[in-house]
């Protein structure tokens, strides 16, 4: 066992956010940490590397127990730790990126020349400004910083966020690759389709908590991920949902996943959408366009406390009051405008 | 030796705990999330080692009872596409359900144990377990598919149909209850067939038999055999797999054994649909914890008797309480009896008394043969019953 995680607490001020989660990573393996937004992935990770304090419980990385000691040390256990939303130093050529990655490497142009031959296309850049880059090379400057440190267990932290489909399909097919060098790979992500594809075991990560851990196939099967990570839940399979009809100016057409039926190019937040939003119809004529701000926080804050209690409630009183006669006719248009607002799933074409 | 999930059975005992402690605290909190029992019984109770488990509330039989059918489970019956039914306390039955994933696992475990007994892609599988091992049967079917071997898919009830596809079929590898077996053994010697021209090469038996039975088999079928250690409300088979030197190991990625009071308590790990916590198995047990030569690292089981009054005959179990169940239809209701269970066939004594045979012209063979043929037709249980001058003769 490379990584092993026993108990571990840890949180911000007086909020715990992880309670006594425990996990291990074997040599050579993919894992994935899948969760909703604020489940406690990235706390988790960074108490690993000592970023944030454990409150208790243990780490042991290669047999060594490693916790509490300063975040730093981390690089001599050969662990790297790949921060959410890349953190490359954008006023920094690709280059000093990587020469940066590989500081305490005494041949990091050796290891450049390694790392480089694995990414081409960073080569052509290599004089750009890390800000200059496209996001998905701005990924994969992050991973192959990350490799500039010979890392042997590599703590991913959602490389998928905010990259295009085929960005992300590329990203993970290099940290496949990695596995293939015998680079151990712990992967936080939120894009539960893509990970399971490439992991070879997970976990299920809920409030602070895991719920399951199992092979990738497994989780992938299992009943409670499909509903709520993968969006198959419900009655129907999901290939055979219609895509929601759309609304205000087209792009959603995506998000019902019917039409796709190769998931890896999907974006992680349509993924995580509960099932039972997607597959209602929304009526057309009560989307105002000025509500858009209250709706995405709405929305997201329902989507962080578990999901889809707030939407299932709200709609299921939305059609209540439509099929039910009762009520003034405007007041009840009223009501019925504003859960939809609630419960409609954030578009993606609004900032 | 041959094993299925290499990583599995052989996995280190450090590896081994740290998975444990990790799926049941997932295991944990699913319960409290999902089953309503168990959080009420849970409340705030935390798990930070294994050595902690002993604080944990017990799982019996009357939890599954009141909870009877589907009040023990974690998913939605629509997620659910299995339903095994067993035999619980005094004849009640209980449901166990599995998703998907469950009977995917069922099917990688009895691999396993196939796996074990030497079954490779080149051997042809006859299953005869009769229709009370019908579920059984069906994974043993998955094991078998897993592992690619041919599978007979027929279940023959009559024994000279079974000797036929031995003979025609040519399978290598039988499943079998040790009553069928021995049933076929006899058979083999009594029509003087040479058990050397079968291709049968092991038997597999639903339940361990004792070491005279297991070699008078060996010698009759001119086979290995090998034996099944399983329990209906856990998995049956797939809970242990007896090794090639023949001792029962149990599956610790998947099951959490324990010892208490010499009772086997069991707590399933990765189930799904039915997640059990330190469920107490009624069967007495010893636990081994000593290295064995075969290199599996699971915890050695020696299984002891049932400590509930559970009746065997020809592999059909029951309980005293649905033979009085069924006296209750006949004459015989509210009788006093005696149960006595030999090998096969069930010896009933029932006091007598005058209204057992009131209102009959005809002699005492009546009831008699009423009460046999109802036991026969409702547990399908052979009996024999006599009647026996009550004990305390009623007050006058």
């Amino acid at each position: 066992m490379l990584l092993k995680v026993k108990n571990l607490r840890c949180g911000y001020g007086s909020l715990e956010v992880v309670h006594g989660a425990s996990l291990h990573v074997c040599a050579g393996e993919i894992v994935g940490l899948l969760g909703a937004n604020g489940a406690g992935k990235s706390s988790l990770l960074k108490a690993i590397v000592g970023l944030l304090e454990p409150w208790a419980g243990e780490v042991f990385i290669d047999g060594r127990l490693t916790t509490g000691q300063p975040a730093w040390r981390s690089i001599s256990n050969s662990t790297v730790l790949v921060p959410e939303g890349k953190m490359i130093f954008a006023d920094m050529s690709v280059r000093e990126n990587l020469l940066i990655g590989g500081y305490h490497n005494r041949d990091r142009t050796l290891q450049m020349d390694i790392v480089l031959s694995r990414f081409p296309r960073l080569r052509e850049r290599l004089q750009q400004l890390g800000g200059t880059l496209s996001g998905g090379e701005q990924q994969m400057l992050a991973l192959a910083r990350a490799l500039m440190g010979r890392p042997r267990l590599l703590l991913l932290d959602e490389p998928s966020m905010g990259l295009a489909p085929l960005m992300v399909k590329e990203v993970f097919a290099e940290i496949l690759k990695m596995k293939d060098l015998g680079l151990t790979v712990l992967l936080v992500e939120q894009n539960a389709i893509a990970t399971l594809q490439i992991a070879d075991r997970a976990y299920l990560m809920e409030t602070g908590e895991i719920t399951l851990e199992g092979t990738a196939a497994d989780l992938a099967h299992n009943p409670e991920v499909k509903r709520a990570y993968l969006g198959k839940g419900g009655q129907q399979p999901w290939h055979q949902t219609a895509p929601p009809t759309s609304l205000s100016g087209g792009s959603s057409g995506k998000e019902g996943g019917g039409t796709n039926p190769k998931p890896e190019g999907r974006e992680p937040k349509e993924i995580r959408r509960p099932k039972s939003e997607e597959a209602k119809p929304r009526p057309s004529n009560e989307t105002r366009p000025g509500a858009e701000t209250d709706r995405q926080q709405l929305s997201r804050s329902a989507r962080s406390h578990g999901g889809e209690g707030v939407g299932d409630f709200g709609l299921r009183i939305s059609d209540f009051l439509r099929i039910s006669g009762f009520g003034l006719r405007i007041w009840r248009r009223d009501l019925t405008s504003n859960l939809e607002e609630h419960t409609a799933p954030r578009h993606p074409s609004q900032p | 030796m041959s094993t299925f999930d290499r990583r599995y059975e052989l996995m280190s005992h450090a590896e081994l705990e740290q998975m444990q402690l990790e799926r049941l605290q997932a295991l944990l909190v699913r319960l409290r999330r999902n089953v309503r029992r168990y959080r009420e019984k849970l409340g705030d109770l935390r798990l930070d080692s294994l050595a902690d488990l002993h604080r944990f509330p017990f799982t019996t039989q009357e939890d599954m009872v009141e909870s009877f059918p589907y009040g023990m489970f974690a998913f939605p019956l629509r997620e659910v596409i299995r339903l095994h039914s067993t035999l619980g306390p005094e004849g009640k039955p209980l449901v166990i359900g599995h998703t998907r994933n469950d009977l995917a696992q069922w099917g990688r475990l009895v691999a396993r144990q196939l796996a074990a007994s030497g079954v490779t892609a080149n051997d042809v599988i006859q299953i005869s377990l009769g229709g009370a091992g019908h579920t059984g049967a069906s994974g043993y079917v998955l094991g078998a598919e897993l592992i690619e071997a041919s599978v007979i898919a027929e279940d023959p009830l009559h024994i000279d149909y079974q000797l036929a596809m031995l003979q025609n079929y040519r399978p290598t590898f039988l499943i079998t209850t040790p009553t069928n077996a021995l049933d076929l053994m006899r058979t083999i010697e009594g029509r003087r067939i040479d058990p050397q021209s079968l291709y049968l090469r092991t038997v597999l038996l639903s339940r361990p038999v004792d070491k005279e039975t297991r070699e008078q088999l060996a010698a009759g079928l001119f086979a290995v055999v090998r034996c099944n250690l399983g329990l209906g409300e856990i998995l049956d088979p797939g809970l242990c797999v007896e090794c090639e030197v023949g001792l029962f190991h149990v599956h610790e990625d998947q099951f959490l054994a324990e010892v208490c009071d010499g009772e086997l308590v069991i707590t399933t790990l990765a189930r799904e649909a039915m997640p059990l916590l330190r469920y107490r198995t009624r069967v007495a047990a010893e636990l081994c914890r000593d290295k064995c030569a075969c290199g599996r690292t699971g915890v050695l089981i020696q299984p002891g008797p049932r400590l509930d009054r559970r009746y065997r005959i020809k592999e059909i179990m029951f309980y005293e309480a649905q033979v009085a169940e069924v006296l209750a239809q006949t004459r015989a209701a509210g009788h006093r009896f005696q149960l006595e269970a030999s090998e096969r066939q069930l010896r009933l004594a029932i006091e007598i008394s005058e209204d057992l045979f009131a209102g009959t012209i005809s002699t005492a063979q009546d009831p008699k043969r009423d009460i046999e043929s109802e036991l026969l037709a409702r547990l399908g249980v052979e009996a024999e019953v006599r009647f026996i001058e009550p004990e305390f003769p009623p007050k006058p």
